[in-house]
């Protein structure tokens, strides 16, 4: 079993003047203490794949498909039972740590509605000690509890994020770029937070980023989303060895350690199609350096080869193992 | 089912389409035009002589019944529509006419005379703008001029505060641009840049002021404070009305009454919908 | 927070100085002067001078504003030309029926507009929703005083039900006056019957302002705690499990009180505005039917009096607003 199986996931945001796919058959499993990183440039789909795992999207958002956690399903568990698997079995930190804290709250307070919200009868004594030590092993002092979310920095503000996320013991943690909207040095002190909490709780990760290079360490897994689709899946290594999607090898040639010969490309042309009216075929060919005719006219399939997936016409007819 | 239909229908008309709300808004206006620029042609009786026995309930003859006086209720609602326009119009244009040119202007020199100014200005619009005009047309007595005077001194700050900020904001950022250096003179900007900018907000405050006035006039001369009587008006014959309800006489109130809601409706939509089409976020915040 | 009221109460200094200003350049300077509008056009020369004298107005325009700054901060209001008492102790004698009637109205239109505007923001584009903006629309577009007279209509004389004018039945006025607010000294004084008598006279009035006041209130809470629902950590709230109810109530309305208080304090002019036709519609006795009543006696006094002390009223609640503003949020606080 795994903790997490994604199938054929479709989110579609109703809008005034249309329609908008932001999501398109996204499939994907996550096995127990696992982390995934969910990559792709901003408007992709990824942000929204993560509010979907939660059921947390935006109301004019329509789902379909399928998200098993734990083989329960998310889509259509209902709202009460729901409401229970959040910040208890998934809970999420989100990329904008200083809007993200109810800012008229005391951090203490934000704790232990957390607390109640699961566990109504629990006394103030325990939810307090709880709160303090998981502050204190994310590098927060305890005392600070009392305090309001504008009197913390933006890195300790996300540190309180974290705490007030993992703080129930959750089964899956997903991190919405987590560092983004932080300073350099603040990100990866981030960075090591998270990359300690894997290693010492029993917990899977989604980190959703942008930034390929700043996940590439401690990520398992990683997942390439490009225009709702995800158009490649697999193993972190095999990825950074050997990236199958064209897009995939774009954005590897774009962090700067990364060295891949026959690149002629050293940046991606173009920008992200309009979800509203998708070109026909798949939708990363206008920009894609090795595009073909059958490109411009037919959604490819996701093809699998050595437990990899990739969505590309290049790999038509590959065979595993080849 | 139906209800969802008319809650669609609904939600179309309110939230979708600004402009809908707009165009009814503007349907009530021209009609109550028209009722008061042909008020001596739909009006059955002259609205200030008897016209039957008094106290008459609405009949085929009097629809709207008779007052105390046995005048025709809707040959007066018919013109005192005349009143209600007029004295809106014209204070809501002196207010206009004032805070406008002075918001340009003290919005262009700014310094010390702005801080002043605007603190006078945000004075007055701190006070209860009935109490406001009740003082001064207490002060000036009846007549038309006056009472229009009165409800203007309340609109004047309306006007300045949106004209001036949105002045300093245009010279502000024509310092930044570096203008001056084409040459262009701030005044001349000012005159011809910044105007017409603010024009469309202008519109949009003029119509809702209008509706307002219509209200703080009906509520002057329903304290008595309102035209001289036997003038037709709105307030005035609701205040009348007033003294015979617990005869049940409900037609003497329920009539005018309804008279200011539409109008002050049409007006409202009518200032809503434009500016929701103008500015799609401003409307939220007033 | 002693330091906040005390800058905030210092800071209003030259607003209430503005504002009594204004008052005396309408009330003095303005075409029409005191003692005509006293006295009628057709008054003798002589009757007008010794007016002019007794209330100081032959004095130069500059020596009167002085007089008049120092008499206000006195406390002192001149007398009342129609009954010669001190215009202060009129009002005094006046203030706390007005007092009754804007709280109870405010409270009204508070819950009015806290209730139907955050569940219409919970129910977004649904029916409440839709309702709940037609509701403000129309109610705005409702002049208070035909308001009044209609719930006089059909609960004092269709249904007879309660009671269409004043702030008590004969005899039935609290035996003790303490806060001069009828219910208060009612319950204080152990009056139970005398507490039922004032609450049948406050329903009409109250309900007749607080419900025109909602139509704001309903419009500013509905688009404030949109805002508030939509934010991220309302989202972020979601995402750990708290319920719903609570988001709404503890995190979404919260946090929207604060913008929403601050206009109410702006609102609460127009609830006086209010408060003086809502008091000459139900003959209530406070400080608006009293400059109403004053103006039809050419009181000018009194007139004086009573718009000074609505100005005044007005600063004291904003800063009242600021205090509660800065009580609920910490970022203003500290």
């Amino acid at each position: 079993m795994n903790l997490l199986e994604v199938r054929n996931l479709e989110i579609e945001y109703l809008t005034r003047d249309g329609n908008l796919k932001a999501v398109e058959g996204v499939s994907f499993s996550l096995g127990f203490h696992e982390t995934l990183g969910l990559v792709g440039e901003s408007g992709c789909g990824k942000s929204t794949i993560g509010l979907s795992l939660l059921r947390i999207l935006p109301i004019n958002a329509r789902m379909k498909g399928r998200i098993l956690y734990k083989e329960k399903d998310v889509v259509n568990l209902p709202d009460e039972e729901m409401r229970s698997v959040r910040g208890k079995e998934i809970s999420m930190i989100f990329q904008d740590p200083m809007t993200s804290l109810d800012p008229i709250m005391r951090i203490k307070n934000q704790f232990f509605e957390t607390f109640r919200a699961h566990f109504p009868k629990m006394e103030e004594d325990e939810m307090f000690k709880i709160s303090s030590n998981v502050l204190k092993s994310i590098g927060i002092d305890p005392s600070r509890l009392e305090n309001y979310p504008f009197e913390f920095s933006g890195g300790m503000r996300q540190r309180v994020m974290i705490a007030l996320a993992i703080v129930l013991n959750p089964s899956l943690l997903i991190a919405d770029e987590p560092t983004t909207s932080l300073d350099v040095v603040v990100q990866l002190q981030i960075m090591e937070v998270l990359k300690e909490l894997k290693e010492k709780k029993d917990m899977s990760m989604i980190l959703i980023t942008h930034d390929l290079g700043l996940v590439a360490e401690i990520v398992d897994k990683v997942g390439i989303m490009y225009a709702g689709n995800l158009v490649e899946f697999g193993d972190v290594n095999s990825i950074y060895e050997k990236p199958l999607h064209p897009y995939t090898q774009l954005l590897l040639v774009s962090i700067p350690n990364v060295k891949l010969e026959d690149m002629e490309l050293k940046y991606i042309k173009g920008n992200l199609p309009s979800l509203k009216s998708p070109p026909a075929g798949c939708k990363f060919h206008p920009r894609c350096p090795f595009a073909m005719d059958i490109c411009t006219r037919e959604d490819p399939p996701t093809f699998e080869l050595n437990g990899r997936k990739v969505k590309c016409w290049l790999y038509k007819g590959e065979k595993d193992g080849s | 089912m139906i209800s969802k239909e008319i809650r669609k229908g609904l939600r179309g008309l309110f939230k979708d389409s600004s402009g809908l709300m707009a165009v009814i808004g503007f349907l009530i206006l021209a009609f109550y035009v028209v009722v008061a620029i042909f008020a001596p042609f739909i009006s059955p009786y002259n609205p200030t002589q008897p016209s039957g026995p008094s106290l008459l309930p609405p009949t085929i003859s009097h629809i709207m019944g008779t007052d105390n006086l046995g005048y025709d209720i809707f040959s007066r609602l018919v013109w005192g529509t005349r009143m209600a326009f007029a004295i809106a119009l014209i204070a809501t244009a002196i207010a206009a006419v004032v805070g406008i040119p002075v918001g340009l202007l003290v919005g262009y020199i700014g310094g010390k005379i702005d801080r002043v100014v605007t603190m006078i200005m945000d004075s007055i619009y701190a006070f209860p703008g009935l109490i406001l005009a009740i003082a001064i047309a207490a002060m000036l007595g009846p007549g038309l001029l006056n009472i229009a005077f009165s409800i203007a001194v309340v609109y004047i700050p309306t006007y300045y505060r949106v004209i001036r900020s949105q002045v300093s904001t245009v010279k502000s950022e024509l310092y930044v641009d570096g203008a001056r250096a084409i040459g262009a003179r701030t005044s001349i900007i000012i005159g011809s840049y910044v105007f017409p900018n603010v024009l469309p907000s202008t519109i949009v405050i003029f119509s809702m002021n209008l509706a307002d006035s219509i209200m703080t006039e009906a509520g002057l001369s329903f304290l008595g404070l309102g035209i001289a009587p036997p003038t037709p008006d709105w307030g005035y014959d609701l205040a009348k009305g007033q003294q015979f309800i617990l005869n049940n006489d409900w037609w003497m109130v329920l009539f005018p009454g309804l008279a200011i809601i539409t109008i002050v409706l049409g007006f409202s939509m009518f200032a809503e919908g434009l500016d929701e089409y103008f500015n799609p976020n401003i409307g939220e915040k007033r | 927070m002693k330091t906040y009221i005390l800058t905030r109460v210092i800071l209003s200094i030259p607003m209430i100085f503005i504002l009594l200003t204004v008052v005396f350049v309408i009330l003095r300077i303005l075409p029409g002067n005191p003692v005509t509008a006293m006295l009628g056009p057709k008054a003798p020369p002589e009757v007008v001078k010794s007016m002019e004298a007794q209330l100081g107005l032959d004095k130069p325009i500059i020596v009167q504003f002085g007089d008049y700054i120092a008499n206000i901060l006195r406390g002192n209001f001149g007398n009342s030309t129609v009954t010669t008492l001190p215009v202060i102790q009129e009002l005094e004698d006046r203030f706390p029926a007005t007092l009754e009637l804007t709280i109870f109205s405010m409270v009204i239109a508070v819950l009015i507009g806290i209730f139907f505007g955050s569940f219409a923001a919970s129910h977004y584009g649904k029916t409440v929703d839709v309702m709940a903006r037609i509701y403000s629309i129309f109610v705005y577009s409702m002049p208070v005083f035909w308001f009044g007279i209609m719930l006089q209509l059909i609960f004092g004389v269709w249904f007879k039900i309660l009671p269409v004018s004043g702030r008590a039945s004969p005899f039935m006025t609290p035996d003790n006056l303490y806060t001069g607010l009828y219910t208060i000294d009612a319950i204080l004084n152990g009056q139970w019957n005398v507490l039922y008598d004032a609450l049948l006279h406050l329903v009409l009035p109250s309900v007749t302002l607080g419900v025109v006041i909602s139509s704001i209130f309903v419009r500013m809470v509905r688009s404030n705690v949109l805002l508030s629902l939509s934010s991220q950590y309302v989202i972020s709230a979601r995402s750990r499990g708290v319920k719903e109810s609570k988001i709404l109530y503890a995190h979404a309305l919260k946090n929207a009180m604060i913008p929403i208080l601050t206009i109410m304090g702006l609102q609460f002019a127009l609830l006086l505005g209010g408060a003086v036709l809502t008091e000459t519609t139900f003959s209530w006795p406070g400080i608006g039917s009293y400059l109403v009543e004053r103006i039809r006696y050419r009181d000018f006094p009194a007139i004086q009096g009573a718009v000074v002390f609505f100005a005044l009223f007005v600063v004291v609640v904003s800063i009242l607003i600021d205090i509660i503003n800065a009580w609920m949020d910490p970022r203003v606080r500290y």
